[in-house]
């Protein structure tokens, strides 16, 4: 199962955490701080994946790094390692169809937006859905029927990177 | 009713933040802000608009990390609202405030079961969300009939049937209880569902029942390799499910994953072809996708798929196809397929299965320890280990020292120990053992821990023939000045025990030897300094003319400023001024390690009880001496404590139902703290011995009982108790190994006869086939008592026979065991001796080697049983 989901940027400011199995919040941070240490020092010419033992024992990090922004899923041994990696490239593609062109800032300001899409993907700590029209559609259903002006499109968008892998 | 452009204050906030140049200015910012908000929440005036804001505000603050100790109410508040979009934020806001112990979460479950009757499946999803995310016991209780209502019900949306199939396992998981055992067939027959994304949800509810329901697999089996069969030859799904033109991945890999447990249930030719036909499909899509571009999804379920054919079939037409696709991914320049490549191959070795054609990538994988990224680095060197065994160890260590010295410091240490462990498991010369071990201590000391010179210093003390080989070459080794503490250590503790064998040999005589550990002494940390003085006096012993120097370095060191240097150097100041027989008897050799330093080597059948980080400690005999108090306690009781110390406790029940004994353990976390990785393993078992069921939790809290359930049906042949590993991180790995009370007492039917049939019997059997022993307490305070003793014999199961024995004070007995379906008569008669403490125990039976394995049992209980203190 997965045991925590986190984005950060690469200045390891957290823009969502969510666990999915209880963790003192005093340790939260301190969680999130010891990822964003052992992600962020990782080249490109890494692999996405590094063993652990931050949560509950044995897991392993599996993360991705979409423009100024690390998705980094921690998981146990029940979850196959390059699945998670496209759940992540099926998240990031619905971020990016809900809000046409995701970049960093839409994550901060619609935090509760994220989570709800997010909820979408994964329920308790297992996959849930994985077909992106299902995802965008229901997210959509439920968000409340903003314009979308384009007046938060400053900054590089995931979107453009989202095709990288 | 537009959340976002109507919170304004919440996006002005955020701006604020974000502008702010110095951290200490968000700080007090945030400061300010919370005590706004704690201000308009105690206010009677706030509208449902503001609450809402202002807990988004709070769980801005949270996710930046600040501690929230106020609005919980509030959010309580909101997921009890009516509006969708304050209900939103209120499921939101108590998922991330509130655990599932909080006593508020009592509030809101009323609402929640509201939430899971309205027809408003998005107002079900919050509910599921919740339940699935922090389900306490009381919630879970009280919604158990909703969801499982939901899931079921034909009327209910697809899109919220997953949901409640992940909400039902959130509840299977932490509270088995609850669920209803009848449900799970038609859970498992919901795998079938024609929706794809049903089926991934329960496919996951599926995989936690057959790890706990072995009586399933059967049925799970079937189902599983119909459903895989119908994605892979391209019906049954529709095509949102196919993600960069390959359908549903996920699901197939859990398929993969579920069958790979349960495929043993395959016995009829017809599904084990299908399967085959399938696995055969599912390995050859690598070609057809070639020019795909996301090869994540297709490399995934490859993994998966080789895992399950070499367990369904490692021999036959699959095997190439499986090498071929593992030979390609070893040699794949992407870093993820090669660490999964690596990691999958170890895991095929390690299951038993022989891959001879591997050879043909060693060099690949040994340049991969040196690989730009330390988890590749580590997968290799895992690799490898696994991938050595005794034709090919010794080319393999060589090759391994070749990268030593251009090693990270925790590679280096990652891969001494592996070294290290690889020469003691496949030694047949202890030279090449030495020499190894040697280059270690020398090339990397410093990445070296202690278990490795300990080791070796066991190794060498234990055989004879390799000392001097040993202690010439470290005496070569400390000439050099700078040596690391663990080579100063392994060579002056083996100088001191054996520098007389080189003491005639030129260059390396007492002075010589004198000299080079007194050079040493300086330089050295406190440990080792001590360690060092240990061996002068072991020098000045064997080395009569060396007495004098040493006294005075003793003399010396007595005034350290360390206590531990001084109060050493003082002792043997000491031990230098009394008689010489006095000393010589201090510093006797030492003797032989009990623990066996190297057992027999580990061979290929068996290579998978290796784990990689345990192949020493694994052939070791095992230390159950914690238990023991509680095993032989356990033995004549049904219940009470098999072990305890501060962290844990585990409880011990026996029951017997008409043939069958069962043995229930509860473990108990005494600590406030949580320990994780929480397992237990049964090191030696026999083969009746079955686990009925065990936890799966690995998250020992200390508000939890983990249960674990044995039991007999019937016994075959003779044993020995069964032993568990409890193993858990509480800061560090503890481990405790727990004897179990099942011996073969507890299979004994008590039976009682008269005076005469006692003694048809007690004759018939004749005194060649009894057991006598007599033997006294152990434990000098031990007193023998009279009504303990008649309580654990008959605790033992014997029928107690009295008026036979013409001395009132003996006891005898009589019982029936069932032994590999036969009837085996046993008769008792023990005689204590009060005065003395000691007792006289005669067991006669028909089968003698039973009539012993009794009596040794009762002599072990009964010399245990009378410690003063009990």
């Amino acid at each position: 199962m997965i045991y925590a989901i986190f984005i950060f940027n690469n200045k390891g400011n957290p823009r969502l955490t969510k666990f999915y199995t209880p963790i003192e919040e005093s340790d939260q941070q301190r969680l999130l701080g010891e990822i964003y240490q052992s992600v962020s020092n990782r080249t490109a010419a890494s692999c996405n994946f590094l063993e652990s033992s931050l949560i509950a024992g044995k897991n392993r990090i599996i993360y991705r790094q979409y423009a100024t922004l690390y998705f980094v899923f921690v998981v146990d041994e029940g979850e196959s390692e390059l699945g998670i990696l496209d759940l992540i490239q099926v998240f990031v593609e619905a971020l990016d169809r809900c809000f046409n062109n995701v970049c960093e800032l839409d994550l901060v300001f619609k935090f509760q937006e994220i989570h709800a899409i997010l909820a979408e993907i994964v329920s308790g700590g297992l996959v849930l859905e994985t077909n992106l029209n299902e995802i965008v559609a229901s997210s959509k259903s439920q968000m409340p029927k903003s314009k979308r002006s384009g007046g938060l499109n400053i900054g590089t968008t995931l979107g453009s990177f989202a095709t990288r892998f | 009713m537009v959340v976002n452009n109507q919170m304004k204050g919440l996006k002005t906030f955020i701006s604020d933040l974000r502008n702010l140049k110095e951290e200490k200015d968000e700080e007090k910012r945030i400061n300010i802000e919370l005590a706004k908000i704690r201000a308009k929440f105690q206010s009677s005036t706030l509208s449902a608009y503001d609450r809402k804001k202002y807990v988004s505000k709070l769980l801005y603050i949270y996710m930046l990390g600040y501690p929230i100790s106020f609005g919980h109410l509030e959010a309580v508040n909101l997921l009890t609202a009516t509006k969708y979009s304050e209900k939103q934020i209120g499921y939101l806001a108590v998922a991330l405030l509130l655990n599932e112990n909080h006593d508020l979460i009592r509030l809101v479950i009323n609402s929640i079961r509201k939430d899971l009757l309205s027809l408003d499946p998005d107002k079900n999803a919050l509910a599921l969300h919740a339940v699935a995310n922090f389900g306490g016991r009381e919630l879970c209780e009280a919604v158990y009939p909703e969801i499982q209502q939901l899931l079921m019900s034909a009327a209910t949306e697809n899109i919220v049937r997953q949901k409640a199939a992940l909400s039902l396992l959130h509840i299977y998981r932490k509270f088995s209880d609850i669920m209803d055992m009848d449900l799970l067939e038609p859970i498992i027959m919901l795998l079938d569902d024609d929706d794809l994304n049903v089926s991934l949800a329960v496919s996951n509810f599926v995989f936690l029942i057959i790890c706990r329901e072995p009586s399933l697999h059967g049925l799970v089996c079937r189902k599983a390799i119909h459903k895989l069969k119908l994605i892979v030859s391209g019906r049954g799904y529709s095509s949102g499910y196919i993600y960069y033109s390959v359908p549903c991945p996920w699901l197939q890999v859990n398929l993969c994953r579920i069958l790979l447990i349960c495929h043993e249930e395959v016995t009829d030719e017809t599904t084990k072809r299908t399967l085959i036909n399938v696995l055969d499909r599912m390995l050859s899509i690598f070609k057809d996708y070639k020019d795909n571009k996301h090869l994540n999804v297709i490399n995934a379920i490859l993994f998966d798929a080789i895992k399950l054919a070499f367990a369904v079939d490692d021999s036959g037409s699959l095997y190439q196809k499986c090498m071929k696709c593992l030979g390609e991914m070893i040699s794949n320049k992407e870093p993820n397929v090669r660490y999964l490549a690596f990691d999958t191959t170890a895991y095929l070795i390690s299951c038993g299965h022989s891959l001879p054609s591997l050879k043909t990538h060693k060099d690949l994988i040994l340049s991969s320890l040196r690989y730009k990224d330390v988890s590749i680095r580590k997968k290799s060197l895992e690799l490898l280990y696994m991938m050595c065994d005794s034709e090919n160890s010794k080319t393999m260590v060589n090759e391994l020292l070749i990268y030593l010295p251009y090693l990270d410091s925790v590679s280096q240490e990652d891969l001494i120990s592996k070294v290290a462990s690889l020469t003691e498991i496949y030694a047949d010369d202890y030279k090449w053992y030495v020499d190894v071990n040697l280059q270690l201590l020398r090339v990397a000391g410093k990445s070296v821990n202690d278990d490795v010179w300990h080791q070796l210093v066991r190794v060498i003390v234990n055989n004879e023939s390799i000392q001097q080989y040993a202690v010439r070459n470290l005496f070569k080794l400390l000439q050099s000045d700078s040596t690391h503490d663990s080579l100063t250590r392994s060579g002056c503790y083996i100088l001191g025990e054996y520098g007389y064998l080189i003491a005639n040999e030129p260059g390396s005589g007492p002075l010589q030897q004198f000299i080079t550990v007194y050079k040493k002494l300086h330089t050295s940390s406190v440990g080792t300094s001590v360690l060092l003085l240990t061996a002068l006096l072991k020098l000045s012993n064997l080395q009569p003319d060396l007495h004098k120097r040493v006294a005075a370095v003793f003399k010396r060191y007595s005034v350290s400023l360390n206590t531990e240097v001084q109060q050493r150097a003082c002792e043997y100041l000491q031990l230098l001024t009394l008689p010489k027989e006095f000393l010589s008897i201090v510093c006797e050799e030492v003797p032989v390690f009990t623990i066996p330093a190297k057992k027999s080597l580990p061979s290929i059948s068996n290579r998978s009880d290796v784990s990689l980080t345990d192949s020493v400690t694994s052939t070791k005999e095992i230390d159950v001496s914690s238990s023991l108090p509680g095993f032989y306690r356990l033995c004549w009781r049904d219940k009470g404590i098999l072990y305890r110390d501060s962290q844990v406790q585990v409880g011990a029940l026996v029951e017997f139902r008409d043939l069958q004994v069962c043995l229930s353990l509860y473990f108990e976390n005494r600590k406030t703290e949580t320990y994780t990785s929480f397992s237990s393993t049964l090191l030696r078992t026999f083969p009746n011995f079955k686990v009925d069921s065990s936890f799966t939790d690995t998250i020992f809290s200390p508000d939890k009982q983990l249960q674990q359930r044995f039991s007999v049906d019937r016994l075959d042949e003779l044993f020995d108790p069964p032993i568990i590993r409890v193993s858990f991180l509480a800061g560090v790995m503890r481990k405790v190994n727990l004897m179990l009370p099942i011996v073969l007492s507890k299979f004994l039917r008590p039976t009682s006869f008269d005076s005469s049939t006692f003694f048809q019997r007690w004759g018939l059997i004749g005194v060649e086939r009894e057991a006598q022993l007599a033997f006294g307490l152990n434990g000098i305070n031990s007193r023998l008592d009279e009504r303990r003793l008649m309580k654990i014999v008959t605790g033992l199961h014997w029928g107690i026979c009295s008026g036979i024995d013409t001395n009132v004070s003996n006891i005898v007995g009589a019982g029936i065991l069932q032994l590999n379906a036969q009837n085996i008569g046993c008769l008792l008669r023990l005689e204590p001796n009060y005065q003395n403490d000691m007792i006289r125990l005669s067991i006669r039976s028909t089968n003698t080697t039973v009539a012993n394995v009794l009596a040794t049992n009762m002599q072990d209980i009964l010399k245990n049983s009378f410690y003063s203190n009990t």
